[in-house]
């Protein structure tokens, strides 16, 4: 029962005395206080025994906020300690990567006074303090009357590294030229000089990459100084640039970054030229270039990226502090200096800051400028195409803030700072690793998936891989007992790979990458099995990458790794749909029917045609009967679609013609539906068009007509799709195979000219796709096959010596895909398929000719039959034949058999 | 979507509670309420398998989506996260009863909460528990629950706490561990109490 008002302060005032007490005094002070009143004293024991209990009832919050990300922590006070020679007054500032302190020298009558920097404790990972002893080294090599001079340098008791400088006093530049009320051409002289001291800096081979107002002072008497040099960088012959960038805890001011910054690209000196384009029209205008509604990082990074700054005449006008600011000055050149220096191209841009200052100078002795403005058609075409760059730079941007982090607290989980840390410390600092930990899972989850329609910036996503592949195995090292933090890496690691090499996602096509992701979380999820087998979430993601793995395998045709990894899969899904609950759980069959469709495609692909049926029609009837349920589930529609299409393909290849065509109609309903119902959805439109491309596999034969047709229409809808989005691999591929089967079948109805030009066109396509990606052997697979073709319609059009020299190129890519991959027998078997053709080729030349000529062809067309036949009987001594292989052993041992009798 | 709503109104809002305007949380409520309400919404829909909430990413979404963070104070950000700690635990505590399975004989589901949240082994709170005993104490003492609302839904330490309810954070201590008491006290006796039934 609530205690009313006056009660219950009593019994919270005895409740404070007593509970601090030891059984005995606090059993005499209440015994005192309460009297004869039992019930006061019932009332306050029993909150005292339920304050004893040490359950931690309700200590943890429900959630934690990550206050690390949020600058302005209080942090002990520094005043009076010494470094060195010095001794610190008070702290001036915060800096990237620690405090700066105004400190003087102890023994100095004068009181020099100088400026203290300082890492903040806890900070001082090997990366962070390669940087901090990086910028000192910068230092100590300018010289320079505008940079802030490095006097000394030395090491806290603590082993932090400091420096000491010099202490500049004065306003931030911006300020200084208000509170001055400098007019322009004041303002553009002063501006001149920063630029002169940059060029110096570059002269020395130091970019500075964070130039913006407040690391610019200028003293009383009108010098300005440079100063914070924390993310310079030293030009040097390794190109570590980006992962420098990335590595730094707030490594940038966002609004004052250049483009090529945010996106993670090259950074040059001409950064720092639109650095201080970015200054200068602030300095002008007193407003920041781009217009942000929010500050989240990721419209601070489109920003920057795609939007043009208004015209610093135009801001100026708007602007209610400019009566120092006339619009007339500013106009015409003035305007386009500024922008030029900020154009989003580097190369655009001023290629120095001298010329920058240069150009400022001749405008203001009256005379013609550099820089000329934007044509509009430039500008038009450039920023009609739409860039998801931002979203990258955001996950730079967040991830580097993770990545320092979480740097800062493995350093404080360090077997050798617990020694140091009291055991306070350590315990928050474990919370805080926690925070850190599941945000940085909140925010790569998050982040990841944006990711998926990313144009351009293929470094940035490399990058970004990279750096997560670092700290996550990093965190592997750390945290071998902690089976929850382990069952995140699993899941952190599946989705690094997922970005390396996902199935029909858009990703980094970086199978070998994809799968050494993969398979770390596969092993580590093998681990948690061990000790808990019947934990039922890991079975599930379990089998989940398991599945994945065996995609990426196919991909790079690793038949029987595929195979392996399918079937374990299989089985643990089997094992999870008999112990779950009657009727299981719809993702669960929708995850096991698609790992049993993965498994009937590999079948498919390795040639095994009768092992196809049984996983498929497995998969379809489980699909079938889920649909019942939910008619108008697009994944379950999906899944069918696909499921039918292979279905269709198989019995045709398996001479059931008919039956094909009804399972293949079935397919192509389902996935036009689909295709109508979501136009925008990148996986369903290629879904279709590889139904299409199969469908018209289908008809090739039977009705060549019909498979023409599907194949325009799937032409259309490829290059629809490429238009949209030109990085788009998926489309492109599915236009590369368009145009050979659109090859094929104008070879089938002997229309060679038409057929040569598809399959040119099909090459190019595929020679395209491959220098994108050396990586990827399907391509060089795929371009093997149509050079195959390309022979084929030569030799149609009899111009055999042709045909010869594109069989010769079809081999030689095969044999390089032998070679690269020994364990696997595509390339071979094509080999020998290649090897047939020549001899048919031969042969038909032997009927061309007579004499000694005639014999030369008949005899090479009879070597040339004779290594195909050696091919297949080598697969057949490791048992590696297919049933179709089979047929053509039996065919090429005829006709072997018939050059022997001649 | 709120976010044709200027952040700087929102951030002026907090700017004036900071300042002593007590009308300034109420004012600020529903937005941040609409706010947290759609983001959990996208997130409910989105954790299919896990069924839990990554209130972290929520509040932090909401604070960055909401609040300019040039022109705010840590004060101010403590009195964002306290009127996000009373949305929080609003949205929580529905999300809790309305998936709350009756077991036979009335007895109160235990949520576990998601696991990754908290690093203590054992983590089930009875949030609806938590909830009906809060919602007794704030009838007798209106303080001691608003403090246990901002630390335990709003995850705010003592400071910030303090800084919230302009009292000193020793006080903010003292109370939080009265408090604490009180309701575990109910919430064990209510436990027992339904046991028995």
């Amino acid at each position: 029962m609530p205690p009313a008002g006056e009660r219950w302060a009593r019994v919270k005032e005895l409740f404070e005395a007593a509970v601090d007490l030891d059984p005995n005094q606090r059993s005499a002070l209440l015994a005192r206080e309460c009297g004869e009143d039992e019930s006061l004293r019932g009332e306050v024991e029993s909150l005292l025994k339920s304050d004893q209990q040490t359950d931690g009832f309700i200590e943890q919050p429900a959630f934690e906020i990550p206050r690390d990300l949020f600058p302005g922590e209080v942090e002990e006070p520094f005043a009076g300690r010494q470094f060195g020679a010095y001794q610190v007054i008070r702290e001036i500032g915060r800096g990237g990567l620690g405090a700066v302190y105004l400190a003087a020298r102890a023994d100095d009558e004068y009181r020099k006074e100088v400026a203290i920097k300082l890492i903040r404790r806890g900070l001082d990972t090997d990366d962070i303090l390669r940087r901090f002893r990086n910028e000192r080294q910068i230092l100590a090599q300018l010289d320079h009357p505008n940079i802030a001079r490095l006097i000394d340098g030395g090491t806290t008791d603590d082993g932090l590294p400091y420096f000491v400088m010099e202490y500049v006093k004065g306003a931030p530049i911006g300020a200084y030229c208000d509170a001055n009320a400098l007019p322009a051409s004041e303002r553009l002289k002063l501006f001149r000089k920063v630029c002169a001291t940059v060029t110096y800096a570059h002269q020395n081979l130091v970019i500075h990459r964070d130039l913006k107002p407040s690391n610019i002072l200028v003293t009383p008497e009108g010098e300005p100084k440079l100063l914070d040099f924390g993310i310079a960088k030293l030009l040097g012959p390794d190109d570590e640039l980006m992962t420098q960038t990335i590595s730094g805890l707030r490594v940038m001011t966002p609004e004052y970054a250049s483009p090529e910054q945010v996106k993670g690209d090259k950074i040059t000196t001409t950064s720092d030229v639109y650095s201080l384009g970015v200054l200068l029209y602030e300095l002008l205008t007193g407003q920041r270039p781009y217009r942000l509604k929010t500050r989240t990082a990721e419209e601070i990074a489109r920003a920057i990226t795609e939007q043009e700054p208004e015209r610093p005449s135009t801001v100026v006008g708007s602007n209610q502090k400019s009566e120092i600011r006339n619009q007339k000055s500013l106009r015409g050149d003035l305007d386009n200096i500024v922008l030029m220096a900020m154009r989003k191209e580097p190369t655009r841009r001023y290629a120095s800051v001298g010329q920058f200052s240069e150009d400022v100078r001749r405008h203001l002795d009256g005379l013609p400028v550099l820089a000329r403005k934007d044509t509009a058609r430039y500008r038009t075409e450039k920023f009609i195409q739409r860039h998801k760059v931002g979203v990258a730079a955001a996950a730079l941007i967040a991830l580097t803030l993770i990545g320092g982090l979480i740097a800062t607290f493995w350093q404080a989980n360090r077997a050798t700072r617990q020694a140091k840390l009291a055991a306070q410390e350590r315990d928050r600092a474990q919370r805080r690793f926690e925070d850190v930990r599941h945000l940085s899972n909140a925010l790569l989850f998050e982040i990841a998936p944006k990711m998926e329609r990313l144009e351009g910036s293929t470094e940035a996503r490399a990058a970004l891989v990279r750096r997560a592949l670092e700290y996550l195995d990093s965190l592997a090292r750390e945290s071998v007992d902690d089976a929850q933090l382990q069952r995140e890496l699993a899941t952190a690691y599946e989705k690094v790979g997922e970005l390396q090499g996902a199935p029909r996602k858009p990703n980094l096509n970086d199978f070998p990458g994809a799968v050494t992701s993969y398979e770390k979380a596969r092993r580590i999820r093998e681990h948690l099995l061990s000790k808990n087998p019947d934990d039922v979430e890991n079975l599930r993601r379990f089998a989940a990458n398991l599945s994945a793995l065996s995609v990426i395998r196919r991909t790079v045709s690793d038949v029987s790794g595929s195979l392996g990894n399918s079937q374990k899969a299989l089985e643990v899904y089997d094992k999870l749909l008999s112990a779950a609950a009657s009727p299981a759980p719809l993702d669960l069959r929708l995850a096991a029917a698609e790992s049993r469709l993965d498994l009937a495609t590999t079948h498919y692909y390795a040639e095994e045609l009768p092992k196809v049926y049984a996983p498929l029609k497995q998969a379809l009837a489980s699909l079938e009967t889920v649909r019942q349920t939910d008619l108008e589930n697009s994944e379950i529609l999906r899944l069918l679609g696909r499921g039918y299409t292979l279905l269709g393909m198989t019995l045709s290849w398996d001479s059931k013609q008919e039956e094909g065509e009804a399972e293949m109609a079935k397919a192509l309903t389902i996935n036009e539906a689909l295709n109508a119902k979501f136009p925008q959805d990148n996986v369903l439109t290629q879904a279709l068009l590889e139904t299409y491309l199969q469908s018209s596999q289908l008809y090739e034969d039977a009705d060549p007509a019909r498979s023409f047709e599907i194949l325009l229409k799937t032409r259309v809808l490829a290059e629809q799709s490429i238009k949209a989005d030109p990085s788009n691999r998926q489309a492109r591929l599915n236009l590369a195979k368009t145009y050979s089967r659109l090859g094929v079948i104008a070879l089938n109805l002997k229309k060679q000219n038409e057929a040569t030009g598809y399959l040119e066109q099909s090459l190019d396509a595929f020679a395209e796709l491959a220098k994108s990606d050396s990586n990827n052997r399907a391509y060089t697979h795929d371009m093997g096959r149509v050079l195959m073709f390309l022979g084929q319609t030569r030799h149609q059009k009899r111009e055999f010596p042709e045909a010869l020299a594109s069989y010769a190129k079809a081999a030689t890519l095969f044999e390089e895909d032998a070679r690269a991959d020994p364990e696997n027998n595509f390339p071979i078997r094509k080999l020998a398929t290649v090897h047939t053709y020549v001899g048919d080729t031969h042969q038909a030349l032997a009927e061309t000719v007579n004499g000694e000529e005639q014999q030369g062809h008949v005899k090479a067309a009879q070597e040339h039959y004779h290594q195909a036949l050696d091919i297949l009987l080598r697969l057949e001594a490791q048992n590696a034949l297919t049933t179709y292989d089979r047929q053509y052993l039996e065919q090429l041992k005829t006709i072997v058999q018939k050059y022997e009798k001649e | 979507m709120i976010s044709s709503l200027p952040r700087e109104h929102v951030t002026r809002m907090l700017i004036d509670w900071s300042k002593g305007d007590p009308e300034a949380p109420a004012r600020l409520m529903p937005f941040v309420y609409e706010e947290l309400r759609q983001l959990a919404h996208v997130y409910l829909q989105r954790e299919r398998q896990d069924h839990t909430l990554q209130a972290t990413g929520l509040v932090h979404e909401a604070y960055l989506r909401l609040v300019d963070q040039s022109t705010t104070t840590w004060q101010n950000r403590a009195h964002f996260f306290g009127v996000a700690a009373q949305v929080m635990r609003r949205i929580l505590v529905d999300y809790a009863r309305s998936h709350r399975a009756e077991k036979r004989g009335g007895g109160w589901d235990k949520l576990v909460f998601d696991e990754a949240l908290a690093p203590s082994a054992e983590r089930s709170v009875d949030l609806i528990a938590l909830d009906d005993a809060m919602k007794d104490l704030v009838a007798f003492d209106p303080r001691q629950s608003q403090i246990v609302e901002l630390r335990f839904f709003g995850g705010l330490n003592n400071d910030e706490i303090g800084e919230v309810l302009q009292i000193s954070p020793r006080t903010v201590k003292r109370e939080w561990r009265i408090a604490k008491a009180w309701l575990r006290r109910e919430i064990t006796t209510e436990e027992d109490d339904a046991a028995s039934r």
